[in-house]
């Protein structure tokens, strides 16, 4: 069994708790505007390009099987259109300009890797995340991973928008310990504006797993322009409220580092807001969330 | 920590080395009366003299009377001063490599018995030396001292009535302090604040006879007891405990002064208690860069402890510098010390263990180890000068396997280690012990008075001990995996093609550097090259340790580098880790800085894996983290479980620092901005600004993690 990753980061901080490794899956099936992760949403491997970092050596031009690179009138130019990933580029760029995101993986040599940090999962009470991109739009990946896991006494957190069949998702629930679920717009019809999917299906998910007995940390990205106002904290307060799987409500503050990104990957980034928003900023309305729901809310 | 606060004001930043002294004034004084004495009175004179006749000065905010005040001065020299000079000079001064600082005396016997109880002792062993005329003379050295100590002690007692009664606002605390000197000018300390006052003398009379570095060691121990009667008679409360501690170490300045709290007991058991944690307050509220604080921590140190302590590190300071109790003393126990003695260690200097009074003080010096890799490839003629540095240890084209190349990188470290030794023999052989007796330092060392002996000379429990400083795991590890990996096992280059891309640094071999830049890198949890970092310490320690210092004590490893790093790493051709002729090695234990890309917990991982109880000397692992991970209780105790972890798998020392690198790359750029910014840098901790340009990137570029 195998999957498509663009990352596994150790000593993650933020993603569950104690200290875990994150297996970052690539593909997903939203869209958000202000996503700091645009190199997830395609499953395919790519090819992330920084010009400021090419020294024009031309190494890359020479490697492509297609000619894709081409060296000329001082610069280089990259025709994505017909890349298919396989990454012969990268591995020449002496520069770190060119790097393959993206690769197949197999779950025990996922596994493996996260297994090297256990001392620190034990002495922390921490263990793996999955996280992406969307890790249940390679269902069969992660349950696969999450169970071996499991079996190996890890502790197993599934970071999902939520966004899959609900078939897929019960199968996960034996095996997850803790969902990180988000929750970013309540409204259906900013919700497909603002991520390019309707979330009936994510609500559904949400209190199906509420039901099945499922630990839920809600994530709630506050995105400036898009929800942070009181009518969303109001709606948030409800949602934890009324399921009784949710146990700790985490606030995201936007961050703009997914600009940069998308424009290593050719892409028009969906949202041009350059200003971090700032954790201390989102305090009040984390006081207020508490007195509703007199749940943990943390400011991640 | 109003006092404290008010004392900062009056004292300003304290840089003990920025003005001239006038100690050779006195000395030369003393001298002056006893020329025709032997060595050692008119030594012991000079000492007396200086501790007797040098200005005692007062702050008129301070709580613990003792500071260099009195005895520096400004602008240029005094003919007075030049001709003092000439006779003080002719006596002659051991130095940092001949035993002289970066030491810790016995505070503890000391404390007990007051300077009077330490003259008694020496009356005792007149009677048991009678009729040996040169122990008798030695002994008659020491008390010259130790009365001189007294009156030094007796003039900071009438400076303190002097200022009670010329400032009626402060007359309160001086007056205290007063007390506090006059009762400790002859007899013990009865409370912890007399106790404290009488340490506090005892280190500034080190401190102005030119000694730098010297340890005050396991403070929260032996000033514990005094601390522990006043606290239950309601004397005394934790935050005024802590107050007069941050009040005396705030007079360190930048001077390197290593405090070791926490820790077992002699016996083994848990040695923390209320006053480690007010030591650690203490120094955390002074926010200068000279406490050195060394935290002890073993398996059993409580939680809240290590939390308190990443919370100091968390203000930017850097340290406690935090350290392996159970590594170290199996360590030291390699070195056949009593298991109460090895339990009993402090640090001296940056990192470097000791025993507290009861050995002589420490020598070290560092040893280029990644030049020897340049040398094997180029039979042992270095690269950059074109000079035989090492015997030659034959053509590279002829080493077939890796074991080939091994052997002759190890015949040039053997070569490289003798010529090592014997440059420290010497100089550390180089003065006549006879004429640098030392008779102030003996007093304080275990047991120089019962046998009558200088501190040198025998007088100690144990004898001298040195550090050898192996500079380089990672760029030798690194390197040893890139040439198995291009040379042995891909055959991407010959090894001779290897030894013309170094000495070409690379010039025209971009793409055989890129291939060595990808070559394993230690840091990474990574077998193939972690494996040469376990073979690192374990040569290097065989190496080391076949040598004895001159009255048979051990050479120890050390992996530290403080910053010469950069300083050797100038020396040294292109390495085959991918380094560029010139360029600094690693920092001390720590992995190449930017090589390190698999984050914190493989960092942990791979630096655990060497041995470290083969080194006595210390360790010196650089971690640096985002200020958030020490003021949000959960992210803090994320990182005092990788801590634990680092710990439970044998690594030794480690510390943090806790700045962000925009803050950094800013203060290079503004440093009128971070006048007070201070960091670590190896083994101690120094205002950022002060800092070369070439120091500062390295800091730089170590890794910032999280």
């Amino acid at each position: 069994m195998r999957g498509m990753i663009f990352n596994i980061q150790r000593f993650c901080v933020q993603d569950g708790p104690g200290i875990r490794t994150t297996v970052f899956f690539k593909g997903c099936p939203l869209r958000c505007a202000w996503c700091h992760n645009p190199e997830s949403h395609r499953q395919p491997a790519e090819i992330l390009f920084s010009e400021e970092k090419c020294v024009l050596c031309g190494a890359c031009a020479a490697m492509c099987p297609k000619g894709l690179h081409r060296m000329d009138g001082g610069g280089h130019a990259f025709d994505r259109a017909g890349c298919d990933g396989c990454g012969r580029c990268a591995g020449a760029c002496p520069a770190g300009a060119l790097e393959l995101c993206g690769r197949w993986i197999g779950v025990d040599e996922a596994l493996s890797l996260a297994l090297r940090d256990a001392d620190f999962y034990s002495a922390s009470g921490g263990g793996l995340t999955l996280s992406g991109g969307e890790p249940m739009a390679q269902p069969e990946f992660a349950l696969a991973l999450a169970k071996s896991a499991h079996e190996a006494g890890v502790h197993v957190c599934l970071e999902t928008c939520g966004f899959c069949a609900q078939e897929d998702l019960e199968r996960m629930l034996p095996c997850v310990d803790l969902f990180l679920f988000d929750f970013k717009l309540a409204d259906a019809e900013a919700h497909r504006r603002w991520t390019g999917a309707d979330n009936a299906r994510i609500l559904k998910n949400l209190a199906f797993l509420g039901e099945q007995g499922g630990r839920i940390v809600l994530r709630c990205p506050i995105i400036p322009g898009v929800n942070l106002e009181k009518a969303h904290f109001e709606a948030v307060a409800r949602a934890a409220s009324s399921n009784r799987g949710v146990l700790q409500i985490d606030l995201e503050p936007y961050h703009p580092l997914g600009i940069d990104k998308a424009q290593r990957l050719g892409r028009r980034p969906g949202f041009c807001d350059t200003a971090f928003l700032d954790r201390e900023a989102l305090e009040p309305q984390a006081q207020r969330l508490r007195a509703l729901t007199g749940l943990p809310v943390t400011i991640v | 920590m109003e006092q404290l606060e008010r004392l900062k004001r009056e004292v300003g930043p304290l840089s003990v080395w920025a003005r001239p002294s006038l100690k050779d004034i006195y000395l030369a004084r003393g001298y002056e009366a006893h020329l025709d004495d032997p060595n050692v009175i008119a030594r012991a004179w000079a000492d007396a003299t200086l501790f007797t006749d040098s200005e005692k000065y007062v702050y008129e905010n301070d709580l613990v009377a003792g500071s260099l005040t009195g005895i520096q001065f400004d602008g240029p020299e005094s003919e007075e001063l030049i001709q003092a000079h000439r006779l003080v000079d002719s006596y002659g001064t051991r130095q940092f490599l001949t035993n002289n600082d970066h030491w810790a005396p016995d505070y503890a016997t000391f404390l007990n018995e007051g300077v009077g109880g330490v003259i008694a002792r020496i009356e005792k062993s007149r009677e048991v030396h009678a009729g040996d005329a040169e122990a008798l003379e030695f002994l008659d050295a020491m008390e010259i001292v130790m009365r001189g100590l007294s009156r030094f002690i007796e003039g900071y007692a009438r400076a303190a009535w002097r200022k009670a009664e010329a400032c009626p606002a402060h007359r309160r605390t001086l007056s205290a302090m007063a007390e506090a000197c006059a009762h400790v000018v002859s007899d013990a300390p009865r409370t912890f604040r007399e106790a404290l006052q009488l340490m506090w003398l005892t280190h500034m009379a080190f401190r102005i006879t030119g000694r730098y570095a010297m340890a005050l060691g396991r403070v929260d121990q032996f000033l514990y007891p005094f601390y522990e009667r006043d606290a239950a008679a309601g004397r005394l409360t934790e935050g005024e405990a802590c107050e007069l501690l941050a009040c005396a170490f705030y007079k360190v300045g930048d001077d390197i002064v290593n405090i070791a709290v926490g820790g077992v007991k002699p016996d083994g058991s848990d040695a923390l208690n209320r006053l480690s944690y007010a030591v650690l307050h203490a120094v955390g509220a002074c926010n200068i860069p000279g406490p050195n604080l060394s935290a002890r921590i073993h398996a059993g140190t409580a939680e809240d402890f290590l939390d308190e302590c990443l919370k100091v590190i968390g203000t930017g300071l850097g340290y406690p510098a935090l350290m392996n109790d159970e590594v170290n003393v199996a360590a030291l126990s390699r070195y056949g010390y009593a298991i109460e003695d090895a339990r009993d260690y402090c640090m001296v200097g940056c990192i470097e263990n000791l025993l507290q009074g009861r050995q002589p003080p420490w020598t070290d010096g560092r040893f280029n180890t990644p030049k020897h890799i340049e040398l094997a490839l180029n039979r042992g003629v270095c690269m950059l000068t074109g000079v035989r540095q090492g015997p030659d240890t034959g053509d590279p084209t002829a080493f077939s396997t890796m074991d080939d190349f091994l052997a002759a990188f190890e015949a040039q470290l053997r070569h490289g280690a003798s010529k090592y030794m014997r440059r420290f023999y010497n100089l550390n052989e180089s003065v006549n012990p006879k004429s640098y007796r030392s008779p102030f330092m003996s007093c304080f060392c275990r047991d120089c008075i019962g046998r009558a002996k200088d501190i040198n000379e025998g007088g100690a429990l144990y004898p001298s001990v040195h550090g050898a400083c192996c500079m380089g795991i990672a760029t030798v590890a690194d390197s040893l995996a890139a040439i198995e990996k291009l040379v042995y096992e891909t055959k991407r280059m010959t090894l001779s093609h290897l030894a013309e891309c170094l000495k070409a640094d690379f010039e025209g071999y971009e793409p055989e550097r890129h291939l060595l830049l990808a070559a394993p890198k230690y840091g990474n949890d990574d077998e193939y090259v972690d494996k040469y970092a376990v073979w690192f310490v374990e040569k290097m320690h065989e190496i080391f340790s076949r040598y004895r210092t001159r009255d048979g004590g051990g050479v120890y490893l050390a992996m530290a580098a403080n910053t010469q790093n950069i300083s050797d790493g100038r020396m040294v051709a292109a390495t085959p880790d991918g380094r560029r002729a010139r360029e600094a090695l690693n920092d001390a234990a720590s992995p190449m800085h930017g090589c390190d890309k698999n984050g914190p917990t493989a960092v942990v991982l791979s630096t655990t894996k060497p041995d470290y109880s083969l080194v006595a000397c210390g360790t010196v692992v650089n971690q640096k983290y985002s200020p958030v991970m020490f003021t949000d209780d959960q992210l803090c105790g994320k990182l005092r479980a990788l801590i634990r972890v680092y710990f439970a798998r044998g690594g030794q020392e480690m510390q943090i620092n806790a700045v962000s690198r925009a803050v950094l790359m800013d203060a290079s750029e503004h440093p009128e901005n971070y006048g007070g910014l201070v960091v670590r840098v190896s083994g101690f901790s120094a205002f950022y600004t002060s800092l070369s340009k070439d120091v500062q990137r390295d800091i730089l570029q170590r890794t910032e993690h999280s």
